[in-house]
């Protein structure tokens, strides 16, 4: 069935856009385009004897302003997610600089970003569609996945930075995809690169400077907080201001 | 040889109602209407038209204490889509 959609809707839409150029469609990605759009189709919804031609028109301008209505947002949740991990990793930078060190601080993360969701983040707007639903599940995965992360770090010391950018980045990558966003997509692969960044300067600290001696050259050890909150920004909060311009135009 | 269009789709109401359901899992009549444009009298009448033929399933809920109608297209009205698309291919040609 969903192939069945993807077939008429893209079937439709390349109709439109490639064999149809006499047809005027109504793009409704602007606000007078909206009001435009509901004119004409408080018009056209009295009429049954319409053209095939106008059928076309019809159905393709419904599916793409349906879609520009379910896009609308798209980049709020990766803004959210992003500027609070900016923040509160600038934050721990700022304090370290001063020999303070809040671990309990990065719970701020999931706390202000949940709240943050709820304010902000994509409201019932009557309709669900594949996409939002395919994505959800996606970063509900990442996220119970990033408290297992947590776990392992604080018992365990597994390598948190590492694993949450590495998550992260596939969750952005597999989101950019999804929403077929260029932007999203370099942001999520170049994040899941940008991963080993922690790992291989933690082996050249012990290459060069030794294992024991490591602790002693803190301002090194405080600059992954910089690179953190560096890769979060051009994976989450750049690709976040992309999407809503792109589609809250 | 040009095939029949589908009556109940080649409306526009109905029709645009069918796209618009097409594009998503799941819409509910709030949706729907802002959508299409209609009224919510016209509106109710075509969707009961499209569920008696099976192309859509409507289902009733609440949403808080709101009463909400949610509207989904069937396998059947997916099929009845796709023979009304082909339908008018033949009308217009085999060029789109």
């Amino acid at each position: 069935m969903a192939e069945n959609l993807v077939y008429i809707i893209n079937y439709f839409i390349f109709a439109l856009q490639k064999k149809t150029p006499t047809l005027s469609v109504h793009h409704n990605t602007e606000s007078e385009g909206t009001t435009k759009q509901t004119t004409k189709n408080n018009k056209i919804m009295q009429n049954n004897n319409f053209s095939e031609a106008q059928s076309i028109e019809l159905i393709t301008s419904m599916i793409q302003d349906s879609r520009a209505r379910l896009a609308r947002n798209s980049g709020t949740p990766f803004l959210i997610w992003g500027y609070t991990t900016v923040a509160i990793s600038i934050l721990n930078y700022v304090l370290s600089q001063y020999d303070i060190q809040y671990w309990w601080l990065w719970w701020l993360i999931p706390i202000i970003g949940w709240v943050g969701m709820m304010i902000w983040g994509k409201h019932d707007n009557g309709a669900k569609n594949y996409i939002d639903r395919v994505i959800s599940i996606i970063w509900c995965v990442i996220g119970i996945s990033f408290f297992w992360i947590m776990f392992a770090f604080v018992y365990y010391h597994a390598p948190i930075l590492f694993l949450v950018i590495l998550m992260a980045g596939m969750g952005t990558t597999m989101t950019g995809y999804i929403i077929r966003d260029r932007a999203t997509q370099i942001g999520g692969i170049a994040a899941m690169a940008s991963s080993i960044l922690f790992p291989l300067k933690q082996w050249l600290m012990i290459r060069f400077v030794g294992v024991n001696d490591i602790a002693q050259h803190t301002e090194w050890l405080r600059t992954d907080f910089l690179l953190f909150a560096a890769i979060f920004l051009f994976m989450m909060v750049i690709p976040g201001h992309i999407l809503n311009h792109k589609y809250n135009r | 040889m040009f095939k029949e269009l589908n009556p109940l789709l080649h409306s526009e109401l109905r029709l645009a109602v069918m796209s618009v359901l097409l594009s998503v899992e799941s819409a509910d009549f709030v949706f729907l209407r802002e959508q299409t444009g209609a009224t919510a009298g016209n509106l109710s009448v075509q969707l009961d038209k499209l569920q008696k033929a099976g192309y859509i399933t409507i289902e009733k809920g609440f949403k808080g204490k709101m009463p909400r109608t949610t509207c989904a297209i069937t396998q059947e009205g997916v099929s009845a889509f796709e023979e009304y698309v082909a339908a008018l291919r033949s009308y217009i040609g085999k060029g789109i």
